[in-house]
């Protein structure tokens, strides 16, 4: 079932979803991107309703995009959580989105920031986070190797020991990972971590 | 999630609808362009309401295209057929309008309608405030006891006019429910300066609407809060401005001079009703008594009082 | 709290139902949705109100959060506190979460229950304090802010936000006033402590055992922090620390705590 997770190191943000698109009991897909790459600077790991993901991860990335287009500067990190918020909460007493977000950012004044919003419109700024049924092993293994200032390599180990715990432990422990990270240099896809290759028609 | 079938049904639904009205509309238009050289007496008679004539009765209204069109609030940008479509704004312009001077001219006719009412004048003391007016009737035959030309807003608050009796009665109303929306929403009564920031805006927005006229009155509210003894002066154009004293209506300039050379910083309540009496008095044709002018005042007791023909009698006594 | 339970004698099945459509937050397939059962603290539009935890027990949507909240009246001075957790039910999502705010220099607004709802209630109370300060050119007084969340709960009556406020201030002549209120804006006052949130119960206790009248601002910070750690302690859904004001007519003493942080 879902994981979603991420962190803040020195000098950047990462994040990390497992990318099966599963209903009922049927695994629809095992390389669906649930991380979205909101602008350059900003990235959007969601998890839930996967139509609510979707339209809502796009109407937020447009929306963000219509801001820089208007005032000809970008959101900061924390004005897109907020305004997520606003959104997940104006909603969240008429037809509500079910959506749990982890909004990864790397702003120049600011540094790199994560910020926790889940279904509800609860929005919480966060060193590490998680959601859904991996976070009980992402988050335990988080509080007991995360520290400040994290290197990119400690970072990364500490995605992967994540991983590995997600598989070896979650009786419904989806196959494959997609990590992304952002920094100064911008949002990007990082690594996959697949334990199960997608074979085309042909070759089956 | 489940999405609501009923809603998506109906919202599509809408849309089919109107971009079948668009077309039918376009269709129309077109047609009856072809047509105009031909065009009969009968569109001719209504050609400002075109719509008028070809309304179909006989469709239900929600499904009439005919009706839609004319109830569709906005007309769409750039259709070919806006200018034949009725705006609400089309005939609910401002009647105050700029005159190519610059001028608002039905403020100041306003301004004049309260120049020519009956005077009336406040005077801040240091430790109160008092208004007064002219009560003049326009036959001995009216019952002077149910002319009440100063009014209370909250029990702090009080006001007199010069102008339009109506149109004064229609601000106390606004004020009064102003008051009352302020202290239902903190538990604590209003202060002066607000209630007059909203009674202000009331008469601003009677400037700028459409289909309404200005108020053909000007205000003088009297009030004591934490902020001490007040005297504001509203007129019809939404300005206003705090008071040592002043006054209005007919008279004014001779009843302002007055006030200038009596007016003195240190003033008390008493003197106050005193030289307003007297403001009053310089400019009064006929006899002065208890029952041909009012007086309101307020002291530190924060209470605003009207006083009756009695106590004004005895203060024409003293005055003599 | 009593009031509460006489305004509860008078819930009907009508109103139930009425909550139900406005509470039907979650069609949320996380197995989540809220129902009918026991509740703490608003009881009048209970039903509607709870979720079903995984064990099966029903929790109250105020709970679902959890945190503590006290504010103490002291000499000319009074104290306000929180614990600092954010959790989603048995869950610990954060350590560091904020439940007070500061209104002005003399006056704090304290939000337990559910974490949204204080957030999006406390962005409404801080644009409409904003819109006063530049009308009115002068800072609330804590019985006006008081009066003004009080209306704005009310307001939302039939679709409540799903908090119990805290109100501490210093009013004219620095006279101390705490308040406290349910969901609908029932104020609740009082001369000596109020408390809400999940540890509400165990607060009691504490405050009732540990308050004295006119405490000096040391003293009342002593009290406050040992009332609110010993509370936690009895809570599973709050804690991690505390987080203290100590307000005088002159200063802000602001303290982080450090409990039994597990």
């Amino acid at each position: 079932m879902e994981c979603v997770f991420g962190l803040v190191g020195d000098g950047f943000a990462i994040v990390a979803a497992d990318t099966s698109a599963v209903h009922s009991i049927l695994v629809h897909k095992s390389n669906e991107d649930k991380i979205m790459v909101l602008d350059s600077h900003k990235l959007v790991a969601a998890s839930g309703e996967p139509g609510d993901r979707v339209q809502f991860t796009e109407y937020i990335q447009k929306n963000v995009a219509l801001y820089q287009f208007r005032n000809g500067i970008p959101l900061t990190t924390p004005a897109a959580a907020n305004f997520t918020r606003g959104e997940l909460a104006t909603a969240l007493r008429k037809n509500p989105y079910f959506v749990n977000i982890l909004m990864a950012g790397y702003d120049k004044e600011i540094g790199p920031s994560l910020y926790f919003i889940d279904y509800i419109a609860t929005l919480h700024k966060v060193d590490k986070g998680a959601f859904g049924y991996g976070s009980y092993f992402s988050l335990s293994i988080m509080d007991r190797h995360y520290h400040s200032g994290m290197s990119l390599e400690e970072a990364i180990g500490l995605v992967d020991k994540c991983i590995m715990e997600i598989r070896s432990r979650l009786v419904v422990a989806p196959p494959n990972f997609v990590i992304k990270i952002v920094d100064k240099d911008g949002a990007r896809e990082y690594a996959w971590r697949e334990s199960l290759k997608d074979v085309s028609v042909t070759s089956a | 999630m489940t999405p609501n079938p009923a809603r998506t049904r109906a919202c599509h639904g809408l849309l089919c609808q109107q971009e079948t009205l668009r077309k039918a509309l376009i269709a129309q238009k077109k047609k009856k362009l072809l047509t105009e050289a031909a065009a009969d007496a009968t569109s001719a008679s209504s050609s400002h309401f075109p719509f008028l004539k070809r309304t179909r009765h006989w469709l239900p209204r929600d499904r009439n295209p005919d009706r839609l069109r004319r109830f569709r609030s906005r007309p769409r940008s750039g259709s070919p057929l806006r200018c034949s479509v009725m705006g609400d704004s089309q005939y609910s312009f401002s009647l105050t309008t700029f005159s190519p001077s610059g001028k608002l001219v039905q403020i100041e006719h306003a301004l004049t309608a309260v120049g020519s009412g009956q005077t009336s004048l406040g005077i801040k003391a240091k430790d109160g405030v008092v208004i007064a007016t002219e009560k003049k009737l326009p036959s001995i035959l009216v019952d002077e006891t149910s002319v009440q030309k100063i009014q209370c807003l909250t029990p702090n608050i009080g006001v007199v006019y010069s102008g339009m009796g109506p149109d004064f009665r229609v601000l106390v109303r606004k004020s009064r429910k102003q008051a009352e929306q302020y202290h239902k929403l903190y538990k604590e009564p209003i202060p002066v300066t607000q209630l007059v920031r909203e009674t202000a805006a009331v008469m601003q927005e009677f400037t700028q609407s459409g289909g309404v006229r200005p108020f053909g009155v000007s205000l003088l509210v009297a009030g004591f809060d934490d902020n001490g003894p007040q005297l504001y002066q509203v007129d019809p154009s939404g300005s206003y401005f705090s008071w040592k004293a002043s006054a209005m209506g007919k008279n004014v300039s001779n009843a302002k001079t007055f006030l200038e050379k009596r007016y003195t910083d240190d003033m008390e309540l008493e003197d106050a009703v005193h030289t307003a009496i007297l403001t009053l008095k310089e400019g009064f044709e006929g006899q002065i008594s208890g029952k041909n002018i009012e007086i309101g005042i307020i002291g530190t007791d924060k209470k605003f009082r009207v006083l009756t023909p009695a106590e004004i009698d005895d203060y024409l006594a003293e005055v003599e | 709290m009593g009031r509460l339970i006489n305004a509860n004698d008078k819930v009907n099945d009508h109103q139930a139902n009425e909550s139900c459509a406005f509470f039907n937050l979650s069609p949320l397939h996380s197995g989540l949705h809220f129902s009918a059962g026991r509740s703490p603290i608003p009881a009048k539009l209970d039903a509607a109100r709870r979720i079903d935890t995984p064990a099966g027990s029903p929790m109250s949507i105020f709970e679902y959060n959890g945190s503590a909240l006290i504010a103490m009246v002291g000499k000319n001075c009074f104290a306000i506190a929180s614990d600092r957790r954010l959790g989603v039910q048995l869950q610990t999502i954060a350590t560091d979460f904020q439940k007070i705010y500061k209104v002005h220099d003399k006056l704090f607004l304290g939000l337990s229950g559910l974490a949204t709802d204080a957030q999006t209630l406390y962005q409404r109370l801080v644009f409409r304090h904003k819109l006063y300060q530049l009308r009115e050119e002068r800072d609330m007084k804590p019985e006006t802010f008081a009066n003004l969340v009080s209306s704005i709960l009310y307001e939302k009556r039939f679709g409540p936000y799903f908090c119990q406020p805290v109100i501490a201030g210093l009013g004219d002549e620095d006279k101390p006033f705490i308040c406290t209120m349910d969901s609908i804006g029932a104020k609740e006052l009082a001369k000596d402590f109020v408390v809400a949130g999940t540890a509400s119960e165990s607060l009691y206790g504490a405050c009732e055992s540990m308050f004295k009248p006119d405490m000096e601002p040391e003293e009342l910070f002593e009290t406050i922090s040992q009332a609110l750690l010993s509370s936690v302690d009895r809570d599973c859904l709050s804690g991690w620390g505390g987080h203290v004001y100590v307000v005088t007519s002159t200063e802000i003493r602001e303290r982080i705590l450090k409990g039994r942080m597990d």
